[in-house]
């Protein structure tokens, strides 16, 4: 059971491939390592233990980790924190501080030895220059495809990457294409080295199949899903329309409560015209945006007459056959253990958890916006291996699920990236899987998208 | 020792993207003017070798032209017109900062290693702004919900009703059921609003199925939680769930219903 447990720090838990990165990245000789690995392999977990080891060997050394955004530098610090290791955390509002506290003649950095922080903090001019001199032994870079070629955060992440004072820089991504714009064969080119693990050999260990269960429906149900099919035909199928209708029905695909949550957003958005009301809109966290949107509503291309017909729809709707056909699921016809079901949204989380608890089940919520007390009580779950966690794409992000006994899909990603984002969580290296479950409805069903992702699909519908 | 250090420094009311807007002192108002305009900016911090040299703003100009009213500005630069301001750091007590921003239009935040940002009203208001927008909705939500109650519920009623669905709780605590609703918690309406009994009152105005309802009102108590107990920040899309639920309360047939309920009997 060891191998199934959460945290899977220390080097006897490590996989084969995991020690073999240590140990290539404690090797001196390179001084700029680029690691190229599919999410899932457990990146992070080597590099914490690489940290250990570093600082095992010279307790002195200065590491900096630098990630995309707070919830990524959070999470580093709480598996950083959970292998004893001394880092510190630190923000814009921190670094402010650290100036204020220290004389000009030293750099602000030179009282931390190990910090984790974000693109956002280094890529001002003024801390970029400090943190350039602060004598890293280490810089860890996780995730340098993020930043937008040309932008301040890529610009800083350059310098790092090829700056003398810094011994040694690490820097992660897990998308190939990186390898295109990433800089490793600048003036560093010969002492740089670039550690690839192929998607293939993740896969050779995973069993990534999901079939899809098909949900029979109510007339009110089938009645909303073909006014959005028509609204989404309607509206065309290429470019920005297009891309906005597949939006929509992707959130029609997921719950009511979604569906319902991004027509009253719209409506809201399309009466407040004015230009600053659009310019808001380009703020919206990626897991929950409707990009293009600012541009189709300006073009008037989704009246607000329609989308509150939609509204209408849904309230005349009585019955959520999709959510009661995960509740027969999890009563009846899955084994006993810890099931794991995905959602793109926290909305269709928190609706769902509702759901299953007036089906008489005590499902645990994972979103990120879980409080930490909800969050930990889900680990804990998660350790044991028994339960339900219904789980947003984005906050399972960095865990490890492998105790999970089997998976459902209650919405599906619209990428096959996004489909091994979820499953990687779940199908560790190693470790067995139990079986994967999406649920579609007759309606809005897309043999496409379910060919793009692997799903296969049921021939029997499920009539319950 | 207990530390004695503010919770709440004026570093928490920076954004974090904030960046410093400066110029150098020979730079010309109307460039000057022409970059405030074009990136929306009221101050500019000016800045020779790094230096503080002061701080150009749409009162500095204001002051210079009320002060020289004569003065043709086309060759002047900023330095001519700018004001020299407090300078302060992230670790002065946000009181003293406040102070001199009412006095001075800004103060210069500093640190040895230079100049960080311009405090101004703006900075403040924003930050506020934020700070209060959750409970403002919470507020709004809280207010409406009791509204649907009221509309709905026949004020004779409403004793039984609250008996019925929060007896349970209020039991529990050893505590007798409240009789108004401007004394129930969120969650007490929460309850009755969803309680399955009534939901069949309450569905005709907000329509949908109970479940959405459930689940819409249960991120907004997860939220509101979040909110009173200072736990972290909110997320853009707590503030949608905020928003939508809030406007969810007022919507057209609600409103219409509550209309109804305070139409005097045999109006016009």
């Amino acid at each position: 059971m060891a191998d199934r447990e959460l945290s899977n720090e220390g080097p006897d838990r490590l996989l084969p491939h995991q020690r073999g990165l240590v140990s290539d990245l404690l090797d001196s000789v390179f001084s700029r390592t680029l690691v190229v690995w599919p999410p899932g392999s457990g990146i992070v977990t080597s590099l914490v233990e690489t940290c250990k080891e570093w600082l095992n060997k010279e307790p002195e050394a200065r590491i900096l980790i630098v990630t995309d955004g707070s919830l990524l530098r959070d999470q580093w610090l709480n598996r950083l924190s959970n292998a004893s290791l001394p880092f510190v955390s630190i923000a814009a509002s921190d670094y402010r501080r650290l100036e204020v506290d220290t004389s000009a003649a030293i750099n602000p950095w030179s009282s931390i030895a190990c910090a984790v922080t974000t693109i956002g903090v280094v890529r001002e001019s003024r801390r970029l220059e400090s943190t350039l001199q602060a004598h890293w032994d280490v810089v860890i870079i996780d995730g340098c495809h993020r930043p937008g070629p040309g932008t301040l955060g890529a610009l800083a992440i350059e310098r790092l990457w090829s700056h003398s004072t810094i011994k040694s820089v690490v820097a992660t991504t897990f998308t190939p294409q990186t390898l295109l714009t990433f800089p490793p064969h600048g003036t560093l080119a010969g002492s740089c080295r670039i550690l690839s693990l192929k998607f293939e050999e993740l896969l050779e260990h995973s069993a990534l199949t999901v079939s899809a269960k098909v949900v029979k429906l109510t007339p009110a149900e089938r009645k909303l899903l073909k006014t959005v099919l028509a609204l989404v035909k309607g509206a065309g199928e290429g470019g920005v329309v297009g891309h906005v209708g597949s939006e929509l029905m992707r959130r029609a695909n997921s719950s009511l409560i979604t569906l319902d949550t991004s027509l009253r957003v719209l409506i809201a958005r399309s009466e407040l015209r004015s230009e600053a009301a659009y310019e808001d809109i380009e703020d919206v966290a990626p897991d929950e945006e409707l990009s293009d949107l600012p541009t189709a509503l300006k073009e008037g291309l989704f009246g607000i007459e329609q989308l509150q017909g939609l509204v209408d729809l849904i309230n005349g709707v009585e019955i959520d056959s999709k959510a009661d056909a995960l509740a027969t699921l999890l009563t009846s016809e899955l084994p006993s253990g810890l099931v794991v079901v995905f959602s793109d949204f926290a909305d269709t989380v928190t609706y769902l958890v509702e759901h299953l608890r007036g089906s008489g089940l005590a499902p645990f919520a994972l979103t990120r916006q879980s409080m930490p007390d909800e969050r930990a009580e889900t680990i804990r779950a998660i350790e044991s291996g028994v339960g339900v966690v219904i789980a947003s794409t984005s906050a399972v992000q960095g865990m490890d699920l492998g105790t999970a006994s089997a998976t459902i899909h209650y919405d599906l990603p619209r990428t096959a990236q996004g489909m091994v984002l979820r499953m990687s969580r779940v199908n560790r290296i190693g470790r067995a899987v139990g079986p994967s479950i999406a649920l579609v409805d007759e309606v809005t069903l897309d043999p496409d998208l379910l060919s793009r992702l692997g799903v296969s699909l049921s021939d029997e519908l499920d009539r319950h | 020792m207990v530390e004695t250090r503010s919770f709440v420094d004026f570093s928490s009311m920076l954004s974090d993207d904030m960046d410093l807007a400066h110029v150098p002192p020979e730079m010309l108002v109307c460039d000057a003017l022409a970059l405030m305009f074009e990136r929306n900016l009221t101050h500019l911090a000016v800045l020779e070798d790094g230096r503080p040299a002061g701080v150009f703003s749409h009162r500095s100009l204001a002051r210079h032209l009320t002060l020289y009213p004569k003065t043709a500005i086309d060759d002047l630069a900023v330095v001519d017109m700018a004001e020299q301001v407090p300078e302060m750091t992230v670790r002065s007590a946000y009181e003293n900062i406040l102070e001199n921003i009412n006095r001075h239009g800004s103060v210069l935040m500093t640190s040895p290693h230079g100049v960080q940002a311009v405090a101004t009203h703006e900075v403040v208001a924003k930050y506020l702004a934020q700070v209060a927008r959750p409970y403002v909705l919470l507020q709004e939500i809280e207010l409406r919900l009791r509204s649907v109650i009221e509309s709905i519920v026949p004020t004779g009623d409403l004793g039984a009703l609250l008996n019925t669905s929060l007896h349970g709780k209020y039991e529990s605590m050893k505590k007798p059921v409240p009789n108004r609703l401007d004394e129930l918690s969120f969650e007490d309406y929460r309850t009755l609003i969803t309680n399955n009994r009534y939901w069949g009152l309450f569905a005709k105005v907000l329509g949908g199925p109970r479940m959405l309802a459930v689940a819409r009102l249960e991120r907004v108590g997860l939220i509101r939680n979040e909110v009173f107990h200072f736990r972290g920040t909110q997320s853009l899309s707590d503030f949608e769930a905020l928003v939508v639920t809030r406007d969810w309360l007022s919507q057209s047939r609600l409103m219409r219903a509550t209309q109804i309920q305070e139409t005097p009997d045999g109006g016009s």
